[in-house]
C-alpha cells in the first residue's frame, strides 16, 4: 500500500479525473455489492414459496464479478490492492521513488499487454466488418458477441465488457499516478 | 522456473500480488508458443470469479460490517467470553470455539475469516491484544469450516471421486477436532509466551450481559434457523444474517444510522475486488498449468519414485504443501484430485476416504501459505496486517495442522475408525 | 502432436473412460500424431469454458451434455423429451438415426465439429418425501439442469424447477432446499444422493444425451486420414458406451434397492396429462421434434 502517494495530488486535470473516475467505480461496485445481497435473500424466499427465480444465481454472480473488475481499478487507484512491502520498507526515500516507477511502469505495461489480447479478443475491426456478431461468429469462428447467458436471456459480451472496462480505467489511474511521480521528481 | 523466478522479484518488487500472479500466468501461457490461448485469457480471467462460492465473500463482508455498526459482535462476543471464564488468551479461545461454531454451519474459510476479522479482532484490541495475533488467531480460525463438515471441499472431492459426500464428512469430523484441538494448543502456549491478558471478570453482572447478548443472537440464529429449515444456502443464509443484523441494529440497539449503510457498502465492495482480483488472477494461473498438463507429469514422477505406500503418501503430501503454497484449495483439488486418486487407490492400495481428508486437511492450510493464499490475504486486508508478518504468526497454527495432517497420513483409524463405529 | 479433450465427469464415470479407451486407441493407430491428453472432472472448465475454447482451439475435443447447444438453438433440446423412448437400447437407436446425424451436422454453427452420440443413464426422479399420485408433486423443488425442456416438464407437472450445480446438490437435497432431483441411477447411488432419499420413482422418462465434438479449427488443421481414424474410433467407443449403459442403470437400480430406498415403478400414464402438454408445447417451438418422433415410432 502507498499511502504517501495516493494522498498526493496529482497535477491538474488528470488527477480530477484519476480521483472522480475511482469514486465512481467504487461507487458502481458499492451498489452491485447492495444489489447482490438482495437478489440472493430474493432468491431464498422466492425458493421457499415454491417459486424459483431461475435467474437469481446467475445474476448475483455477474454482480458480482462486475463490482470486483470495477473496485478492483479503484483499487489501484487507492493503493488499496494486497502487496508484499519488504523492500518498500528498507528503501530510501529516493531509492523508493524509483522502486515505485518501476511498480507503475511494469503495471503499465502488464494492463497495456491484457488489454491487447483482449483488443483481440474482441475483435472490434473484424466485428464493423462483419456488420454484426453473428456474421463474425460465422466468418471468423470468433463467438464472443453472440455467446448467451444460460438463465438473463442477455448475451454474455454485456458481463464480459467489465473487462476492457477496467483495462480502460486502471489505465487512468496508472497515468496519473506516473504524472505524481514526475511531481515529486521535480 | 523463469516464470517463478519473474513472479518472485514482481512480489518483492511490490507489485499488488494479483498482478504479480497475472503477470506469471501470462508469461507461462506465452512460453507455451501457442498463441490461440490468449484467444481464451480473457474469458479464463473471468470464469476464475465466476462461482457460486465466492459470492460468500461480499455477503459475509458486508454482514461483518454491518454487525460491527451495529453493536452486535461486540455483545455476542462478552457473552461467548461469559463461557471461557478467566483464561489467559480467553478471547482467542473464544475466537476459536466461535470458528469451530461456524465452520458447522459454513463451508468458507474465506466468509469466516471476513466475519470474525470484523467481529473478533477489534475486541481482542480493546482487551489489549496485539493486532497482529489477534489477526493470526482469527485467520487460523478459518482453517476449520472446510475440516469441519459440511465442506465445500469435501463435497468437491465426493464429486470427483465419486464416493458418497456422507461418508466423507464422518471421516473429517475426527481430524477436525483434532485439528481445532491442535489450534486451540498453539494458542494457549502464544498466550502464555506474549502474556496476554487474562480475561477479567465483567464490569456488569453476568445477568445484565446475556440480556444484552439476546437480541444480537437474533443474527446467528436467523442464518441457523434459514440453514437447517431448508430455506436458504449458507450464502444466501449470510442475507438473512445481514436482515436479521438491521432489524436489530435500527430497532432494538439503536446503534446502527441509516449514514453507516453507504460507508459499509463501500468497504465491502473494495475488499471484495481486492481479493476476487487475486482469486481470478491466480485461476488463470491455475488453467494454465491444468492446460499444460502439469498434475499428470507430477503424478508419472511421484509413482515412477517409489512402490512404498508410506513413501507415496510423504511425496503426495509434500506435493500438496508445494501445491497450496500457489494455488488455493477449490482449483487446486480439481487439478490434483483426478490425476493422484486413481494412482494412489490403485496402485498403492489407499482407502478413498483418507485420501479426501488428507487432501482437504492439507490444501486447505495452503489458503494461509504464502505468496499465493486467499485466506491470507484478507486476514491482513481486513486488519491493516503486512501479510508477510501475519505469515510469519500463523506458521505455528500451520505447523500443528501440519501435525494434524500426518496423523491422518499415517494413520488410517483416524479418518476411517468414526465411519466403522457407526456402523 | 497433443491434443487436449475436456470434460466434467470424473475419472470413475464411464464417459471419462470411454474417453480414455478412444485416445489410447488413436494414439495407437496414428502412430502417436494424434496422442489425445483427457482432462476428466472440468480441469479445463465447466462446459461453457470448455465450448468456450473449443471455439478458440486452445481445447481440441469434448464429450458434452447438451446443455449449452440447447441454450442457443431450441432444436438441440428435442432429445429431453419426455417418453420419447422405452429404454436405452431403443435411444441408442434413436441416436444413430438421421434426425440425430442432422444435429450432428449443425454444430458447424457453434464452430464444432460433431463425431458422434453417446448418453448417460435414463433420468430417474428421486424424492425427499415419498409421493402418492402425481399430485403430490405440485409445488415441490425438484433440482434439474438450467434446460428449457426440463425445465418445462417440471412446470407442467405444477412442480418447481430449480437448477443449481452440482457440488451445491448434496447439502441442499440433505438440509430440503431441494425436495427432489431428476438423475440418473449411476449419479444417486456414486455421490450418494439416495442416502438423504425417501422414495425413487423407477419413471425411465427422460433420455440423457452426450456428443462427442471436435474444435472446428483443430479439426481443419488435422490431417484427413488421421481424421478419419478419429472419426472411426469414437464412434465404435460411443456405441460401446451405449452398450454399457443398459448394465450401469441396471446394476445402480440394484444396489439402491439393496440398500433399503423404496423404488417405485412409474409409467408415461403416471405423469400425464404434463407429458402431452410438454408436447404440444415443444412442438410449436420446434418442428424437428415432430421427425424425431417419428424416427422412434419406427
Ligand atoms: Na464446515
Ligand atoms: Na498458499
Amino acid at each position: 500500500m502507498e499511502p504517501e502517494l495516493s494522498t498526493q495530488k496529482a497535477p491538474g486535470a488528470l488527477a480530477r479525473i484519476d480521483a472522480g473516475l475511482a469514486r465512481a467505480e467504487l461507487a458502481l461496485a458499492a451498489r452491485l455489492t447492495g444489489a447482490l445481497a438482495l437478489v440472493l435473500a430474493a432468491a431464498a424466499v422466492a425458493r421457499s414459496l415454491g417459486a424459483p427465480l431461475i435467474w437469481a444465481d446467475e445474476a448475483a454472480v455477474g454482480l458480482m464479478c462486475w463490482a470486483a473488475f470495477a473496485g478492483a481499478s479503484a483499487a489501484l487507484a487507492q493503493g488499496a490492492h494486497v502487496s508484499v512491502s519488504i523492500l518498500e520498507s528498507k528503501l530510501s526515500p529516493r531509492a523508493g521513488w524509483w522502486r515505485a516507477l518501476a511498480e507503475t511502469l511494469i503495471l503499465a505495461a502488464l494492463l497495456g499487454w491484457l488489454a491487447s489480447v483482449i483488443w483481440r479478443w474482441l475483435d472490434p475491426a473484424g466485428l464493423w466488418q462483419a456488420g454484426s456478431g453473428q456474421r463474425l461468429a460465422e466468418t471468423a469462428f470468433n463467438f464472443v458477441w453472440v455467446e448467451p447467458t444460460v438463465t438473463l436471456g442477455l448475451r454474455k459480451i454485456w458481463l464480459w465488457s467489465v473487462l476492457p472496462l477496467f483495462c480502460l480505467g486502471a489505465g487512468v489511474h496508472l497515468a496519473a499516478r506516473l504524472a505524481r511521480l514526475a511531481e515529486a521528481a521535480r | 522456473m523463469t516464470v517463478l523466478a519473474l513472479f518472485s522479484g514482481l512480489l518483492v518488487l511490490g507489485l499488488p500480488v494479483a498482478f504479480a500472479i497475472l503477470a506469471a500466468a501470462l508469461w507461462q501461457i506465452a512460453a507455451t508458443g501457442n498463441p490461440a490461448l490468449f484467444l481464451s485469457v480473457p474469458q479464463q480471467l473471468f470464469a476464475g470469479i465466476e462461482s457460486y462460492g465466492l459470492l460468500a465473500l461480499p455477503v459475509f463482508i458486508l454482514l461483518g460490517e454491518l454487525m460491527n455498526a451495529a453493536g452486535a459482535g461486540r455483545r455476542l462476543l462478552a457473552l461467548a467470553a461469559l463461557a471461557v471464564g478467566p483464561v489467559r488468551g480467553g478471547l482467542a479461545q473464544v475466537t476459536l470455539v466461535a470458528n469451530a461454531m461456524m465452520a458447522a454451519i459454513l463451508g468458507s474459510s474465506v466468509a469466516q475469516i471476513t466475519l470474525m476479522s470484523k467481529l473478533a479482532v477489534p475486541e481482542m484490541e480493546r482487551a489489549g491484544y496485539p493486532r497482529d495475533l489477534a489477526a493470526a488467531v482469527t485467520a487460523a480460525g478459518g482453517l476449520l469450516a472446510p475440516v469441519l463438515p459440511p465442506s465445500m471441499l469435501l463435497i468437491l472431492f465426493g464429486v470427483t471421486a465419486q464416493i458418497p459426500v456422507g461418508e466423507l464428512f464422518v471421516a473429517g469430523v475426527v481430524p477436525g477436532l483434532l485439528l481445532f484441538a491442535a489450534l486451540a494448543a498453539v494458542t494457549a502456549a502464544g498466550a502464555r509466551r506474549r502474556n496476554l491478558p487474562v480475561a477479567r471478570r465483567p464490569a456488569t453482572g453476568r445477568g445484565r450481559i446475556v440480556l444484552a447478548a439476546l437480541p444480537s443472537a437474533l443474527v446467528p440464529l436467523a442464518m441457523i434457523a434459514s440453514i437447517l429449515g431448508g430455506i436458504a444456502t449458507a450464502v444466501e443464509a449470510g442475507t438473512f444474517g445481514i436482515l436479521a443484523t438491521l432489524v436489530v441494529g435500527f430497532a432494538i440497539h439503536r446503534e446502527l444510522r441509516v449514514a453507516d449503510l453507504w460507508p459499509a457498502l463501500k468497504s465491502t465492495a473494495l475488499t471484495s475486488a481486492v481479493i476476487l482480483m487475486l482469486v481470478a488472477a491466480a485461476g488463470l494461473w491455475s488453467w494454465i498449468a491444468a492446460w499444460q498438463n502439469l498434475p499428470a507429469q507430477a503424478g508419472a514422477l511421484i509413482s515412477g519414485l517409489t512402490s512404498d505406500p508410506l513413501v507415496f503418501m510423504l511425496l503426495y503430501n509434500l506435493m500438496l504443501i508445494l501445491i497450496g503454497m500457489v494455488i488455493d484449495p477449490i482449483p487446486a483439488l480439481i487439478l490434483v484430485v483426478p490425476v493422484f486418486l486413481p494412482i494412489a487407490t490403485g496402485s498403492y492400495g489407499f482407502d478413498p476416504l483418507q485420501m479426501g481428508v488428507v487432501t482437504c486437511l492439507n490444501l486447505t492450510l495452503g489458503l494461509l501459505t504464502p505468496p499465493v493464499g486467499s485466506g491470507l490475504f484478507t486476514a491482513a486486508r481486513l486488519n491493516g496486517v503486512r501479510p508477510e508478518r501475519l505469515a510469519r504468526l500463523t506458521l505455528p497454527y500451520l505447523a500443528a495442522g501440519g501435525a494434524v495432517i500426518l496423523l491422518t497420513a499415517l494413520w488410517p483409524a483416524v479418518s476411517g475408525g468414526l465411519g466403522r463405529l457407526l456402523n | 502432436r497433443d491434443y487436449r479433450l475436456g470434460l466434467i465427469t470424473p475419472p470413475p464415470h464411464q464417459w471419462t473412460k470411454s474417453a480414455e479407451a478412444a485416445a489410447a486407441e488413436i494414439a495407437e493407430a496414428t502412430g502417436g500424431r494424434v496422442n489425445i491428453l483427457v482432462f476428466p472432472s472440468g480441469q479445463l472448465g465447466s462446459e461453457a469454458h470448455v465450448l468456450q475454447q473449443l471455439q478458440t482451439g486452445a481445447v481440441d475435443f469434448s464429450m458434452m451434455t447438451l446443455g449449452e447447444f440447447a441454450s442457443r438453438d431450441a432444436d438441440y433440446g428435442i432429445f429431453h423429451a419426455p417418453y420419447l423412448v422405452e429404454d436405452i437400447a431403443a435411444a441408442g437407436d434413436l441416436l444413430q438415426g438421421e434426425v440425430a446425424a442432422g444435429l450432428l451436422q449443425g454444430m458447424s454453427q457453434f464452430g464444432l465439429h460433431g463425431l458422434g452420440w453417446g448418453l448417460a443413464g435414463m433420468r430417474q426422479v428421486l424424492l425427499a418425501a415419498p409421493a402418492e399420485d402425481v399430485g403430490a408433486l405440485a409445488g415441490r423443488k425438484i433440482r434439474t439442469v438450467p434446460l428449457a425442456p426440463e425445465m418445462e416438464f417440471w412446470s407442467l407437472l405444477g412442480a418447481a424447477p430449480t437448477p443449481m450445480p452440482l457440488p451445491a446438490l448434496y447439502d441442499a437435497f440433505a438440509n430440503g432446499q431441494v425436495d427432489g432431483m431428476q438423475i440418473d441411477y449411476e449419479g444417486s447411488w456414486n455421490t450418494g444422493y439416495y442416502t438423504h432419499g425417501g422414495q425413487m420413482l423407477a419413471s425411465d422418462h427422460m433420455i440423457f444425451p452426450m456428443a462427442a465434438v471436435a474444435s472446428g479449427r483443430s479439426w481443419a488443421a488435422m490431417a484427413p486420414e488421421d481424421r478419419a481414424v478419429v472419426e472411426e474410433v469414437f464412434s465404435e467407443r460411443l456405441k460401446d458406451l451405449v452398450g454399457l449403459y443398459a448394465g450401469i442403470d441396471a446394476e445402480n437400480r440394484e444396489r439402491i434397492e439393496a440398500a433399503g430406498l423404496t423404488v417405485t415403478e412409474v409409467g408415461r400414464d403416471w405423469f400425464e396429462p404434463a407429458v402431452s402438454a410438454w408436447y404440444d408445447a415443444w412442438h410449436e417451438k420446434t418442428p424437428l421434434l415432430a421427425e424425431l418422433e417419428k424416427e422412434a415410432a419406427r
